[in-house]
Parts: C-alpha cells; structure tokens; sequence
C-alpha cells in the first residue's frame, strides 16, 4: 500500500539525512501501537510499506503522476516519537530489506552522472553499440541509410552483454518506462567522426538504472547500422 | 499491462524528428483540442502514447504534442 505521510511528519523527515538519492528508509510504529515497522518514504510524501507487496507498489508508485497517488492515499499516522532514520549501512545489514537483488553480480555501475552530463568524445570507430527495443520496427533506425536518427539513446555492447550473460533485467538496468518485453537488438559500428555522451542510467520509473548509456546527438554516419539480432542471441 | 495508443502519423513524424529522453522513449506534453493539458507523458518508439488507467484519448483530438522539458 501507497501512504502519504502526515504532513507533521513529513515536515520532520524533511529535516533528516536521506538514506539514498531521494528516498529514506525509516522505522516507526504506528499511531497509538507499539510494534515498529519499515517503511521506504519518497520525497519526504510517500511511504510504501517495505514487508508488503513492496516492488508492486513502488512500481505503481513511479507510474502514475505523483499529484493522483497523492489524492488516491490513505494518510499514514505515525507515532512520530518513534521515528528513526536508518543508514544505509543498517538497510544492507537487514535481512528483512533484501528486496533488491544484489545489482553488483549483475555487473551493473554506480554513478550519479547519466550521458548527457558528461562531455562528448568521438567514437573510435571500433566500438560497437547497441539499442535495446520491444518494436521490431524501431523508428530511431533509418533503416534504408543503415544509420542512428540524431537524439537517440543506446548502450555500449559491453553492457548489453553484461546483462544478457547474467540474466539481468533489461527493463530495470535501462530504466525503461515500458512494460514490453525487450525483444530485439540493433547494433551499431559509429565511425571516427561520430559523437556520442556516455554514462551511467539513472534511477527511473521505480526502476534502478545501472546500466551504460550512450546519447548520439546527432545519430551516426550512413551506413553504421549493421545488424539485426533478437534479444540475448 | 498499461493500455497505449497509436498516435496519428504526423504526430508520429513530428516525434520522430525530436530526441529521446532515453532508450526507446520520449516525455511528452499534450494539449487536447477539449484545453486539457497532459503532461509528461510517455510515448513508446515515437508511436505509442502510454495511458493512465482507465484513460481514453483519441490522438486525432490531440491539439498539439511537444517534448517535456
């Protein structure tokens, strides 16, 4: 379940560290009760209970606009005496937040710094790329100058095989918006005088990101795209 | 699975020919011909307009759709 906090306490939680990049991960009972539970408070606004159905939720949580969750939730009251902020060193510690998997045997990266926060480079002319879709027909493809539309987002072929080879979840690694099932693969050899911006996926969607991205601007040279593969072949 | 809809072909060449916010997917913001304003809202492959639950949007009563900024 989804609750917006009281406004009390929300104001309170605005006055303490976060655990991670706009969230933090408290403990606290409930009004006129006595046994703690976990919550995970977004923004200071929401908390979604960690113990129960917690990946739905967060999934609902970052799909609708933040001003319906808000009119749609029950208000939680806590006692807000026992509130308490938990360190990230307490949240790894707990067996009872293991609800993420362990992202490190994915081979995923860290890094507050998506593509276009970085600087251009060119590309070496040997690198390949690769643009992950659930279309078959992917409009970012001009598929009769074989090349990538100028504004378009891929992820180094590296990643991509990262990701395949330990079972990851392309969805979350790319925090994509969909929930189609990616399908197909497209790659791309840019040439020496292609440039692209490089980084690491931020955290989207109630997805975690983690995965290299690599933003072309300006597309790439004719004749750069050159094959077509269904996804994890 | 979260509805969509087709946008119309000039809405679809207009997309097109604006960049990505990432891999596969644009932000967007819609004024309806009605004045309702939608905003940030996802389209899928420059083609398919995410809806909100229980959401119907006829794309051919879309005013004008631009990029979220």
């Amino acid at each position: 379940m989804i609750y917006k906090l009281f406004s009390f306490d929300a104001s309170d939680l605005l006055g303490r560290p976060e655990t991670g990049m706009g969230y933090q991960i408290v403990e606290a009972a409930k009004f006129r009760q006595t046994i703690v539970q976990r919550y995970v408070v977004y923004n200071s606004e929401f908390a979604v209970s960690i113990d129960t159905d917690f990946i739905a939720n967060k999934r609902q949580l970052f799909s609708e606009e933040f001003s319906k969750t808000l009119k749609n939730s029950s208000v939680l009251a806590l006692e807000t005496r026992t509130i308490r902020v938990l360190s990230k060193d307490e949240v790894l510690q707990s067996k009872a937040l293991r609800f993420s998997e362990n992202k490190s045997q994915k081979k995923r990266h860290t890094g507050d710094k998506g593509a276009k926060d970085n600087p251009k480079e060119n590309a070496d002319g040997k690198e390949v790329f690769v643009r992950l879709t659930a279309f078959e027909n992917d409009k970012r493809i001009d598929f009769e100058m074989k090349k990538l539309n100028p504004g378009s987002y891929t992820t180094t072929e590296n990643d991509y095989n990262d990701c395949v080879s330990t079972n990851d979840d392309p969805v979350d690694r790319y925090a994509l918006p969909n929930d189609d099932k990616i399908t197909w693969a497209f790659y791309i050899k840019p040439k020496t005088n292609d440039t692209l911006q490089r980084g690491i996926v931020q955290p989207a969607f109630g997805h975690e990101g983690g995965g290299i991205e690599a933003y072309f601007e300006n597309g790439t040279s004719n004749d750069t795209f050159y094959q077509k593969k269904p996804y994890g072949q | 699975m979260t509805k969509q809809v087709k946008l119309t072909g000039s809405q679809i060449k207009l997309l097109e020919s604006l960049p990505e916010q990432g891999m596969g997917y644009q932000l967007v913001d819609i004024k309806l011909i009605s004045g309702k304003l939608l905003s940030k809202r996802i389209v899928l492959n420059s083609v398919y307009l995410k809806l909100e639950e229980g959401e119907n949007i006829d794309p051919a009563q879309i005013e004008w759709i631009r990029l979220h900024t």
